[in-house]
């Protein structure tokens, strides 16, 4: 009768929770602890990993090389990022809102294409980018040579940055709107020049955002094994991630290893994501919420304007505009040449990946987890966020917890982890595993963002539904899920673009029969058929910006809601 | 119409109590105020009532049929009340006719039922053309006699009020309170109400039950409660006082009590023993300022030291010895500052409460 006997559900959920989400990585701990044969681990148990791991030169090489990576990325981004938003957040630069959805627009896409974009545009001899300036240097100079390399420490930083710098830039600017204007236009009164204000007040005051976004760009970079070891297994560097997939997928498998390192990166990751909560927490204080909005006098751009619309125009050329072009070029040739004509081009990667069943199974599992999972974390992040929020007991805020940990665990360590939590049961190698996967790395997002949208919605409404005469249920169903039905669509829209271009995790998760899209571009570039590949990043893409398009346009969707300031990723 | 009986109600929320051992019973057809400053209980308690939340101790009954007991939550939703919340709790992703209809949708009736209930409640809150607008249309005191409308729709036994006025403006607020009562009036429905507000609670209540830190403090009439306060608290928080304290020098028909050097003030209140120490309480209106020099019982003389004019009276500072006195005079004459003055209080007019 009363609200006392409604915890089942509760316990229910939080022992589901715990399956999917944590029991996993107490799987990964616990191998770190076994002697390992050639193909997996023996039945003793013996410390030779965890010494090795911890204590041994070289992989604290690759840790100090992971960190090292994520650090440069992380800078760069701050620069880049910050000074977008501040050119968008302050300046009187026109059309903000274009360039907004072109700086975003990244977030959304996948990373792996965007790197085989950039392979296919600054390879040396055979990249876009080199041939024509080969052709036009050739006029005047007789010795071409290649003038940008991607197979490079750099080129992994630059292609990591790009995608990363629109998350500084999303926060920052978030920051920046919901800044009080007085506190700027005091600083003005008082005085101080425009760009002084900035320096003194506007940044300071973004600071708690910009280290929270900061934080998290360098966990997503230190925990990447995709872009770093495509390039850094050519250009000579190995970061720990790489090293963990190396072991654990490459005979002879040193499986302890890797769960002993898959610890020690999760170590950080918890650290850093910890150490982002608190950030982030600090930013949400500082912003006034419900604000009305950034509405003082934008700042005069004057002789800068061009310096401005420079940086926003390279960085949407490179991040949007060139790697969806290179990408359909690439995929439209025979083999990687650097001029385009007509012996060179064809249609037959696309109509092989038509006519292809494997494709098309792919291609199916793609959609159907891409839904499914989206629909899975939206009911159940909204169900958990509710029960925590509306019914805050101990169970249910632990549950909320239990949740949102996994936003800690790096994709490859939550992979390792199911892999060898179904290993002997029929469901390995089915899709349902990735599905398991998908879920518990993507129900923070849903815990998470429907909270932010549940807070914005007055209890009284659902209470004041209760009065009229509706159950519980009742109300739930008919007054609170429409309020928040644009954050439950947000929800359901990020999930399947990140369950569409999800790599880590299905990479060691995946067979014949629950192969995905993202998998087989990893496949093809791993075998070195760069221009299928292409074709199918090309479909991979186009299916995402059509759900972009779907979700902001026919939906009116906020999309960067769901990175939110709770934002975790 | 029903009866409401709390009987040892209480309200713990993990080692802190919000009510301790509430006993109230509140008549068929009677308007209650639950009154107090914020923390005190008072939301709570109508909450535990509405089903809202459950309760730690004690037992709640309508018309003799317990509701909440320590074990036992009736849900809201079969309780048959109708609540009209402070943040108004209007739906807005339904039109005001839609809000209406959610709950008698719920109970199925009849569509044309609906339809002439929907019609007679928005002509009895004066919003008879307001039907299909939605909810975005309507101003702050719109949407407040929406969610009242809403309220009244379902012919509940008990109407419960949580605060409905704060959120409107000062001329709306006091016009809404007398709509608030003469509707109450005309449907003759138990009703209970939560206030900080002492004006609202005095305008709108049969009883005022004031609330402190989840006891009952005092109930009463809004006259009894001004008139006879029975703590300190209670003289506080209801209107102005000046809040005195001293030790009784004389006990017989009337009492004298001496507060600070050569001020002895006599009230007609008895019952106290000489050298017993007191509180004072007066209030503002009943000092009365004058020139003459006439002597008798509570008159005074002392210095004007300070004067607020506030248009239709005149807040003024006496100073009689080293105690102030505050007195508020109307109408409001020209008072200046310095002047010898001669303070006169009614015997009447002194409230005695022992001091503890």
């Amino acid at each position: 009768m009363s609200a006392r006997s409604t915890s089942v559900p509760s316990w229910l959920l939080t022992a589901l929770v715990f399956g999917v989400a944590i029991l996993p990585l107490l799987f990964v701990i616990d191998a770190a602890f076994y002697r390992e044969t050639r193909v997996g681990l023996a039945t003793d148990r013996s410390w030779v990993a965890v010494i090795d791991v911890f204590t041994g030169a070289d992989y604290l090489r690759y840790l100090r090389n992971a960190l090292g990576l994520a650090g440069i990325v992380t800078a760069v981004s701050l620069v880049v990022g910050v000074g977008i938003a501040l050119i968008l957040g302050r300046s009187d630069i026109g059309h903000k809102r274009v360039w907004d959805a072109l700086i975003t627009l990244p977030l959304y896409l996948s990373p792996f294409a965007g790197l085989m974009a950039w392979i296919a545009l600054a390879s040396p001899k055979t990249g876009f980018i080199n041939t024509i300036i080969d052709a036009m240097a050739a006029v005047f100079i007789h010795e071409p040579g290649s003038i940008v390399d991607i197979w490079t420490f750099a080129g992994v930083v630059f292609v990591m940055t790009l995608f990363f710098c629109p998350l500084v830039y999303l926060f920052t600017v978030g920051s920046l709107r919901g800044m009080n204007t007085a506190l700027e236009e005091a600083a003005r009164i008082g005085g101080a020049t425009p760009l002084t204000t900035i320096m003194r007040i506007t940044l300071p005051m973004c600071l708690p955002s910009i280290v929270a976004s900061a934080l998290l760009v360098f966990i997503l970079g230190a925990e990447m094994y995709t872009i770093p070891g495509i390039i850094g297994s050519n250009a000579g560097f190995t970061t720990l991630p790489w090293r963990i997939f190396e072991d654990s997928t490459s005979v002879p498998v040193h499986r302890a290893h890797a769960a002993a390192a898959g610890t020690l990166l999760l170590l950080v990751t918890v650290l850093g994501v910890w150490l982002q909560g608190r950030a982030t927490r600090v930013s949400a204080k500082f912003v006034t919420l419900g604000g009305k909005g950034f509405n003082g006098r934008p700042l005069r751009l004057g002789r800068w304007r061009w310096a401005a619309w420079g940086l926003l125009a390279s960085y949407v050329l490179a991040a949007d505009i060139l790697p969806f072009g290179a990408l359909l070029m690439s995929s439209l040739m025979k083999f990687s040449a650097g001029t385009i004509s007509a012996e060179v081009l064809t249609f037959k990667h696309y109509l092989g990946f038509f006519t292809s069943e494997e494709m098309q199974i792919a291609l199916l599992n793609t959609v159907f987890l891409a839904v499914v999972t989206g629909v899975i974390c939206m009911a159940l992040g909204f169900m958990i966020s509710h029960m925590a929020l509306r019914n805050p007991t101990r169970l249910n805020r632990a549950l909320a917890f239990l949740a949102v940990l996994p936003v800690a665990v790096p994709g490859l360590v939550y992979g390792l982890g199911l892999v060898w939590t179904f290993l002997r049961t029929p469901l390995y190698g089915t899709i349902w595993v990735l599905l398991f996967a998908y879920v518990a790395k993507f129900l923070p997002y849903g815990v998470i963002v429907s909270r932010t949208g549940l807070m914005q919605v007055h209890p009284e409404l659902a209470e004041s539904a209760r009065m009229c005469g509706a159950t519980a249920r009742t109300a739930l169903a008919k007054i609170t899920a429409p309020l928040v039905k644009s954050t439950l669509a947000a929800v359901l829209f990020f999930v399947m673009l990140n369950a569409i271009k999800e790599l880590s995790a299905s990479v060691l998760l995946y067979s014949q029969d629950s192969e995905v899209l993202s998998v087989l571009t990893w496949h093809y570039m791993d075998s070195g058929d760069y221009q299928f590949a292409a074709a199918i990043g090309f479909i991979q893409t186009f299916i995402m910006l059509a759900v972009v398009f779907a979700a902001q346009r026919l939906f009116r969707v906020r999309l960067d809601r769901a990175f939110g300031h709770g934002g975790g990723r | 119409m029903s009866h409401v009986r709390l009987d040892g109600l209480v309200k713990a929320y993990g080692g802190s109590v919000a009510v301790n051992r509430i006993n109230l019973d509140i008549e068929e057809g009677e308007f209650l105020v639950l009154l107090g400053p914020s923390g005190c209980g008072k939301t709570t308690t109508l909450r535990c009532i509405a089903g809202l939340e459950d309760i730690t101790d004690g037992q709640i009954l309508i018309d003799g049929q317990p509701v909440s007991t320590s074990t036992l939550t009736t849900p809201p939703e079969q309780r048959q009340m109708g609540m009209v919340f402070q943040s108004y709790a209007v739906w807005p992703h339904m039109s005001v006719a839609e809000n209406l209809a959610f709950g008698l949708k719920l109970q199925k009736l009849p569509k044309i039922e609906i339809e002439k209930r929907i019609t007679e409640v928005l002509d009895l809150v004066g919003l008879g053309s307001f039907a299909e607008r939605g909810i975005h249309e309507l101003s702050g005191g719109q949407q407040q006699r929406v969610a009242l409308a809403r309220a009244v729709v379902l012919r509940p036994r008990v109407l419960l009020f949580d605060e409905p006025l704060s959120n409107l403006d000062a001329q709306l607020r006091e016009h809404m309170r007398f709509e608030l009562r003469q509707l109450q009036q005309r449907l003759g429905i138990t009703a209970i109400y939560v206030t900080h507000d002492q004006q609202e609670a005095m305008v709108v209540a049969d009883r005022i039950v004031l609330m402190n830190k989840g006891r009952i403090e005092q109930i009463g009439t809004p006259r009894q409660l001004y008139r006879q306060p029975e703590t300190l608290f209670a003289a506080g928080f209801i209107g102005l006082a000046n809040s005195l304290s001293g030790a009784v020098i004389e006990a017989s028909e009337t009492t004298t009590v001496r507060i600070g050097a050569g001020v002895p003030l006599t009230s007609l209140q008895t019952g106290f023993e000489i050298g017993a120490n007191v509180k004072l309480i007066v209030r503002p209106e009943e000092v009365r300022v004058g020139f003459d020099d006439e002597d008798g019982p509570n008159r005074f003389r002392g210095t004007l030291k300070e004067c607020v004019f506030l248009g239709n009276i005149a807040d003024i500072t006496v100073m009689v010895g080293q105690t102030l006195f505050r007195a508020q005079i109307s109408p409001a004459r020209d008072w200046t500052v310095g002047e010898q003055v001669t303070l006169s209080i009614d015997p009447s007019a002194v409230t005695l409460i022992p001091a503890i």
